[in-house]
């Protein structure tokens, strides 16, 4: 008897502190922010290749009729995470130099998101179509049309052998 | 919104001390008095016992935002198996004082399962400790609403977020270790700890439920605890 009494009471202090511990801090996704991932390749290898130095990226939006320009992106890296807009279309103007540019537009549809109520709301989007230029790049192909705020490829941009680093 | 976690510290002492109505000296009596049956075959059917949550009651008395009422019917087979039919009725009414998300459910839920009583050959203590399992089921709406959300690099626009009557069925499985005491006659008192996983639920595209009525929070699984007060009716 005694041996039950202290093993049902070391069990129930077992489950109470395992119960007690689960009321923690809610878990929120560190990166509230969904953004539209973007690699870049060579079109023959398929191997991954990086922006020129210099290169910047610009995205566009029109707000209220007016077209409103950021900065998104300008680091040498060989893919780019950049924002969407939360209008129905969302323009990038990757800019290699002074006079090269290609220009991607996305039309998405916009998909606000709660999932706890303890965690802000997030905005996730989904690629509806695309359309681009093809100055510098070679093609662009769509991996993944959700875009939330996990790492994800989303599209791949192929570049002709001299087009990038 | 006011976090349970206080009151869950509570509760816990409260069904620890639940250990202390354990009558020693009760067990020494029946031990002998059913010493003489000891190799008697139990009978099937050993009765049946009617139960209530009071952990939802005290849980909102004692501040959260969810109130949840909850009866139990279950039957005592061969002082080892115990099937059991779990009916209730939660509600939650909520914002949350960091996001300002507003949340708002109630509807019915019952879970259904079994329980093995694991010191079933030890009929001579008052009480019983056993192990089971749970399939759990609710048909549920919920409302959500959230703060605008503003565009942070284009921002002139916003997107209204709130999503009222979200239908939404939810199933889960529940592993339930339970304790229960004889304090007077057919009076019985005890806890359980429920180790719940979810089986399915309807998708929705802007929203997941933060609060699933009979589950708890919407995760893909959560600890929960009932503390019961069961009558074991006289036939």
């Amino acid at each position: 008897m005694k041996n039950i009494k202290t093993t049902l009471s070391i069990l129930s202090i077992a489950l109470m502190a395992l119960l007690v511990a689960c009321g923690g801090e809610p878990e929120c996704p560190l990166n509230s922010v969904s953004m539209a991932r973007f690699d870049f390749r060579d079109s023959k290898t398929q191997a991954s290749v990086k922006l020129t130095t210099g290169a910047t990226v610009t995205g566009l939006a029109t707000i209220d009729g007016a077209l409103e320009t950021d900065t998104v992106f300008n680091k040498a890296e060989s893919y780019m995470s950049v924002p969407l807009s939360y209008t129905s279309q969302t323009t990038y103007v990757i800019h290699y130099t002074e006079t090269m540019r290609d220009t991607i537009e996305l039309k998405h549809k916009n998909i606000p998101f709660v999932s706890d109520i303890e965690c802000p709301a997030l905005m996730y989007y989904e690629v509806e179509s695309f359309r681009y230029t093809t100055h510098a790049l070679d093609s662009i192909k769509l991996v993944n049309p959700k875009i939330t705020n996990e790492e994800t490829i989303n599209f791949n941009i192929y570049y002709r052998g001299s087009s990038a680093e | 919104m006011k976090r349970p976690l206080i009151s869950t510290y509570i509760i816990a002492v409260v069904a620890l001390s639940s250990l202390l109505l354990w009558p020693a000296n009760l067990h020494a009596q029946a031990k002998k008095t059913l010493a003489a049956d000891k190799n008697a075959e139990p009978e099937l059917y050993q009765g049946v016992s009617v139960g209530v949550d009071v952990f939802g009651f005290l849980n909102q008395a004692l501040g959260s935002d969810i109130m949840t009422t909850e009866a139990s019917v279950e039957a005592n087979l061969l002082n080892k198996f115990f099937p059991v039919v779990e009916l209730g009725y939660a509600s939650i009414n909520t914002t949350n004082d960091e996001t300002d998300i507003f949340y708002k459910t109630s509807a019915p839920f019952f879970r259904v399962g079994l329980n093995y009583n694991v010191f079933h050959q030890k009929s001579h203590l008052p009480g019983y400790f056993t192990v089971g399992l749970r399939y759990g089921f609710s048909s549920f709406k919920y409302d959500v609403q959230a703060p605008d959300l503003v565009d942070p690099n284009w921002g002139h626009t916003s997107i209204p977020v709130s999503y009222n009557a979200q239908k939404t069925n939810a199933s889960w499985a529940e592993l339930v270790l339970g304790l229960r005491a004889n304090v007077y006659k057919g009076l019985y008192t005890g806890f359980t700890v429920r180790y719940r996983a979810r089986l399915g639920m309807t998708e929705h595209e802007n929203s997941e439920p933060y609060f699933i009525p009979g589950y708890g929070r919407g995760k893909a699984n959560n600890l929960g605890i009932t503390y019961n007060i069961i009558y074991k009716l006289p036939f």
